[in-house]
């Protein structure tokens, strides 16, 4: 009887590599190599040379090895008796339950949680490449982290989940260690306002100018300026900055470079940009610009009052302003407003979908930007603050001197946290973490399941460099998956927890 | 109109008669039967199974016949991010002694599941399975499974440093 690493010699020898089946006819060409007589009429149909080392071959194909033929009999009785054997495998040392085939083990192990599986691993060699399975995995991954991708994770699902569960509890814990904080500084004036997608940041302050940065270094990647006054605003894409300040201008991301400056007679708070239009809004105008040539689509006398916020929806514009909330309709010819909404001194936040939640005075409304009407449902404790207003999934997290959740779905407030007699400047809402920025400069970071608090991230010194006011506390704050992002006055902090690198 | 029972034949050369009903739950089975309208019946050969797995599996759909059909469930991306290990509680008393066996019958049972493509009884037995590793030790799942510790020392403390990051979470 031969021992398992014969028969699997034995089986390399007979088989054919360009099938993968056992020899049927084998013949061997010049070159030596073997292969089906079959194949080899097949791989030689438009190409007369061996497919393994490419020499020319001779017509007609050599005969029927006899050797190789003999060789695949021995392995065909081999395999015969090994397939009888197979039904008493009970008698052999081995375990029953390591004879199961692998894609069985895995359906076991993934009823299994993490330190299960960790122990199983430690059993023996055949458990352990079991656990390592990149399938298995994969399928925790997608159980436990239903957003994740491989990305910088190379291949492997298992380096994926490491690397999320370890920035997962970083997130949960915030202990010196779980994030690398890196400080932006260069603007000389205040940040008003900043956006980050990916690695990218840009902000933009009173001292007129806007930076760019790339996480990971230190100094800005561009400063732009031509601004006039302070920057309001600011939006980008993978090809254009968007800023607002006394005039609007579209800036080039490659380079830096100003392509287009447009006034419209009034400080822009706020703009919003679409795939190819950017809306902005000052006191009395809603103007709409194409963005690739800078010129007016449209132009629209809101009276709202100072703006607040727009809202862009492939062709419809919600402007809110202190004085109402307009909806425009960009198909319709005229410059009227489609619908009037009447809710006074509002900030709000959209789901992405139809409805819209507005704070105004001691009440959140609800608008269905579809039908005209408003839901109003009030709440006790809810102060009028335009802006700082989130929303995630079911819930809208709203924040003076204390954060409140509410359920939009039954309208009900859901958790009072106290911010320990700080004002909340900025606040982020996002896979159930709550993120609130207040003005004792800390970064306060609570589980909105529970209102639990997780951790607290000291915003830095409150030292008062020569020429500035003082700090006012953080001023704002951004959340992506895994970053917090915060400005203090002119300098911008970032809270990298996605530490995790695959080897 | 095809008849009521179909026959089949185990690896040890029976013949086992078993009812259209219990059949279809195996979805091998009852592939091959659609395969087949309208041809004779012969008898199925199911050279996998023998014949004191397959009368356990017929017990088991006996039990279940009239379970409602497994539906897939559409996984709802779940907003919590919350995971849960698979629930693994046999909740079913008939089951919990239908799986109290040798851990070779278990182990056949579930092989003959996989193949005869009968899911409630594949994930019963999975689940029990899971059960048994459950909380155990290396030593104490070495030791119910008889299986030899063929890892070396170097081995295990490379293992110790990778996990060293999930080790905590759980």
């Amino acid at each position: 009887m031969e021992t398992q690493e014969q028969i699997t010699d034995l089986e390399d020898r007979s088989t054919c590599w360009t099938c993968f089946e056992v020899f049927q006819d084998p013949i061997t060409f010049s070159c030596s190599h073997t292969l089906c007589k079959s194949c080899a009429v097949r791989m030689t149909m438009n190409k007369r040379a061996c497919p393994f080392c490419n020499q020319a071959l001779d017509l007609p194909l050599p005969p029927v090895n006899k050797d190789v033929l003999s060789l695949v009999n021995r392995f065909r009785a081999v395999q015969a008796d090994m397939d009888t054997s197979k039904l008493t495998y009970e008698q052999q040392p081995q375990s029953e339950f390591l004879s199961l085939p692998r894609d069985n083990l895995i359906e076991i192990i993934l009823n299994l949680s993490i330190s299960d599986i960790v122990k199983m691993s430690t059993v023996c060699r055949q458990l352990k490449s079991i656990t390592d399975e990149n399938f298995l995995w994969r399928q925790l991954c997608q159980n436990r982290f239903p957003f994740s991708a491989l990305g910088k994770y190379g291949k492997s699902w298992k380096h994926c989940f490491i690397g999320q569960s370890k920035l997962n509890t970083s997130w949960n814990t915030g202990r010196a260690g779980d994030f690398k904080m890196t400080a932006y500084r260069g603007h000389t004036g205040d940040i008003t306002t900043f956006k980050m997608y990916k690695k990218n940041i840009v902000t933009g302050g009173t001292d007129k100018e806007l930076r760019v940065w790339r996480q990971g270094t230190e100094d800005p990647v561009y400063t732009l300026k031509g601004h006039s006054a302070s920057v309001n605003c600011l939006d980008f894409n993978e090809s254009r900055i968007m800023s607002g300040a006394a005039e609007l201008i579209v800036w080039d991301v490659e380079n830096g470079k100003m392509l287009h400056k447009m006034e419209q007679g009034g400080i822009i708070p706020c703009l919003s940009f679409g795939e190819s239009t950017v809306t902005t809004a000052s006191d009395g105008t809603l103007c709409v610009y194409d963005l690739r040539t800078g010129g007016e689509v449209k132009r629209y006398a809101p009276q709202v009052g100072l703006p607040n916020k727009i809202y862009c929806r492939s062709n419809e514009i919600i402007l809110s302003g202190a004085r109402g909330v307009r909806l425009y309709d960009l198909r319709k010819n005229h410059s009227l407003a489609v619908r009037d909404y009447d809710i006074a001194n509002t900030g709000f936040v959209s789901s992405g979908g139809d409805n819209i939640y507005l704070s105004t005075g001691n009440d959140i409304a609800t608008i269905d930007i579809t039908k005209p009407g408003v839901d109003r449902w009030n709440l006790m404790g809810h102060w009028n603050l335009p802006g700082l207003m989130q929303l995630d999934g079911d819930l809208l997290a709203t924040a003076h001197s204390a954060v409140q959740v509410y359920n939009v779905k039954t309208k009900t407030l859901v958790h009072n946290i106290s911010m320990d007699n700080s004002v909340v400047n900025g606040l982020c809402m996002r896979n159930n973490r709550i993120v609130a920025g207040c003005s004792d400069l800390s970064i306060k970071i609570y589980d909105a399941s529970n209102a639990k608090k997780l951790y607290y991230l000291r915003g830095g010194s409150r030292v008062v460099r020569s020429g500035h006011l003082g700090i006012q506390g953080i001023s704002g704050v951004q959340l992506s998956a895994g970053s917090i992002i915060a400005s203090i006055g002119d300098l911008m902090r970032v809270y990298d927890f996605d530490t995790y690198h695959a080897e | 109109m095809a008849s009521e029972s179909i026959s089949v034949t185990t690896s040890d050369d029976q013949t086992i008669q078993l009812s259209r009903k219990h059949a279809q739950m195996s979805q091998t089975i009852n592939s091959m039967l659609e395969d087949s309208v309208g041809a004779d019946q012969e008898a199925i050969p199911l050279p996998n199974v023998s014949s004191e797995v397959l009368k356990k599996v017929i017990d088991w759909c006996t039990h279940h016949e009239n379970d409602p059909a497994p539906v897939e469930k559409v996984k709802k991306l779940n907003k919590k991010r919350e995971y849960k290990a698979k629930n693994s509680t046999i909740s079913d008393e008939w089951d919990k002694n239908f799986v109290n066996a040798e851990l070779r019958v278990i182990v056949d049972i579930l092989l003959a599941a996989n193949y005869l493509d009968v899911k409630g009884l594949f994930e019963l037995m999975c689940k029990h399975i899971a059960n048994e590793l459950k909380g155990k030790t290396p030593d104490q799942i070495r030791e119910r499974f008889g299986i030899q510790d063929d890892l070396t020392e170097e081995d295990k403390a490379a293992m110790r440093k990778a996990w060293g990051a999930t080790k905590n979470d759980s």
